[in-house]
């Protein structure tokens, strides 16, 4: 059997400064080749941490206390900022949430494409530029010639994510981080990124984590789905029997708490024993 | 017979040469919730604000219970503005951050009612009680709340002076799933209670649905249709409107299975 592209044992993740802060406590779980995880939990429940964590970029105040982070059988943990660009790009890479604010401004696309290729790889401008090219039409940006000279604010902002996940996907990494991807977008928009991404972890044969606070998003695209609450994992199944057949109350909170197209006007959302405290930090 | 709250007729909006609002006209009737969606640009906040005269139309006229308020002075549209009110997007940054929650509630109560000391304090508990949050809460700051507290800050701060017509502004797209179910439970059992009118705008079609009586549905600056509830979700429905139904995540997870299903 393959090994698990991504394998995380006994993580711990807490402040610096402040060892009685503990964000993640103690989280297991292991990504197949090719296989789909949707992380999905409300916000401050630890799974931008996680995948942050993963990338060896989580914020500076922030420390990874204990545990493992394989990737592709490579240690992350406690590697040094070399070390981890070695991994990053090729191994692993990661979409966020809002592409206007993770391109830079100043340089076109095409040259930040071509940038994050050459920094893995030693081949020439000029190849780097046509790999450029043929990235940015296989994400469906349009006339990719002519495009890849402009600048991130000529693009609309589900074009700029298409430009992202190019960049992301340049380096054929084996492990993609998506963190709310589509958050930022509108529903059309939403859907047609969705799509690519459904088709290019296909044919590249990726294993992604999907991270979200929308379990029915991660239902669409994930073929499991981990749920994050508070910094622990309290249940991980299959997305058919995750939706269909919750085991943890909170799962089955999320799930209820959705607006679907058969929810009953009529009736107030939720099921009345979730319906309090769920709200996260009553921060008195 | 009832007449409409919320009378629009032919209103136009341009900015510059761009023609955001395009001959749009609907009515609102009392106790209803008239859902407005569609997706950014598609003029929908514009319109919300000419309604709350934010904004000046172009063209076109807005009638509030009975009388025309897009033409009226400042002085006697305040009769007015205290009737209808706002809860914006983004809970945290509507919200002013060097003030105290009650000094937030209390401003609209100052300015409106003009109340003062612990007349106003009083006021400002019963609302904080009216959106289910502890009276704990008049010392702190907006930071010190999590993003749903903030949101039912904003509506207890929308409903200080009494309103009969509130605009919610995509009022749960920034919040999660958990907290959004509350807040939306929160906003249909206050307009029980107070018959108040609600215009949602969003772009969630779920929510949409799961709120609104009437929807209409906007593209570049136009209302392609205004339906019943059921009819937007049936197939008699216009080409776009299937087209966000389609795109929205509840049909999504259903699309995607189907796709790769054809794949295998």
């Amino acid at each position: 059997m393959d090994k698990p592209v991504l394998q995380v044992r006994e993580l711990r993740i807490g402040l610096r400064d402040d060892s009685a802060v503990n964000l993640v406590h103690g989280v297991n779980f292991d990504i197949a080749r090719g296989e789909r995880v949707g992380l999905v939990g409300e916000s401050g429940s630890g799974k931008s941490l996680l995948s942050l964590s993963i990338m060896g970029l989580q914020p500076t105040a922030i420390e990874v206390r204990s545990g493992s982070i394989r990737v592709s059988d490579h240690e992350v943990v406690g590697q040094n900022e070399k070390y981890l660009d070695t991994l990053r790009g090729r191994t692993m890479s990661m979409i966020y949430q809002d592409p206007m604010s993770s391109l830079n401004p100043v340089r076109s696309v095409g040259n930040q494409i071509v940038e994050a290729i050459r920094a893995h790889d030693s081949g020439s401008r000029a190849v780097a530029r046509r790999v450029a090219i043929d990235l940015l039409g296989s994400v469906g940006v349009r006339d990719p010639h002519r495009t890849v000279d402009n600048y991130p604010h000529e693009f609309s902002g589900g074009m700029r994510q298409r430009v992202m996940i190019a960049m992301a996907i340049s380096c054929e990494p084996k492990l993609l981080l998506a963190d709310e991807p589509t958050t930022a977008l509108d529903v059309t928009t939403q859907a047609k990124i969705i799509e690519l991404l459904d088709d290019l972890v296909d044919q590249r044969g990726m294993s992604v984590i999907f991270v979200t606070h929308d379990i029915a998003l991660a239902a669409s695209f994930c073929s499991r789905i981990d749920v994050m609450r508070e910094g622990e994992i309290v249940e991980t199944q299959p997305t058919a029997k995750l939706v269909a057949a919750p085991r943890h109350p909170y799962t089955n909170a999320l799930l209820a708490a959705i607006c679907t197209f058969d929810t009953d006007p009529n009736r107030p959302l939720l099921s009345p024993i979730v319906d309090t405290g769920t709200e996260g930090g009553n921060s008195a | 017979m009832i007449e409409p709250i919320v009378e629009v007729e032919g209103l136009v909006k341009d900015f510059g040469k761009v023609r955001a609002v395009d001959d749009v006209s609907f009515s609102i009737m009392p106790g209803e919730t008239f859902g407005l969606v569609g997706e950014s640009g598609s003029g929908k906040s514009t319109i919300a604000a000419m309604l709350l005269c934010l904004e000046t139309p172009t063209a076109g006229s807005i009638n509030f219970d009975g009388t025309r308020i897009d033409t009226l002075s400042p002085r006697k549209l305040l009769r007015y503005r205290r009737r209808m009110q706002l809860v914006m997007q983004d809970p945290i940054a509507s919200l002013n951050r060097s003030k105290t929650i009650e000094q937030i509630i209390g401003l609209p109560l100052s300015v409106h009612e003009s109340l003062t000391g612990d007349s106003r304090r009083n006021r400002v508990l019963e609302l904080l009680d009216m959106v289910a949050l502890p009276g704990s809460l008049l010392g702190r700051y907006p930071h010190e709340l999590s993003g749903g507290q903030c949101q039912r800050v904003s509506i207890a701060r929308s409903l200080a002076v009494s309103p009969s017509f509130l605009v919610l502004d995509e009022a749960v797209s920034a919040v999660d799933v958990l907290t959004q179910a509350q807040i939306l439970n929160l906003l249909k059992a206050l307009q029980k209670e107070f018959g108040l009118t609600y215009l949602f705008v969003s772009h969630d079609l779920a929510v949409v649905r799961y709120m609104c009586s009437r929807i209409a549905v906007m593209r570049g600056g136009k209302i392609l249709e205004i339906s019943e509830r059921e009819q937007v979700f049936s197939s008699s429905a216009h080409p776009y409107t299937q087209e966000l139904v389609a795109a929205s995540p509840a049909s999504l997870a259903a699309a995607v299975q189907d796709h790769r299903k054809e794949k295998s």
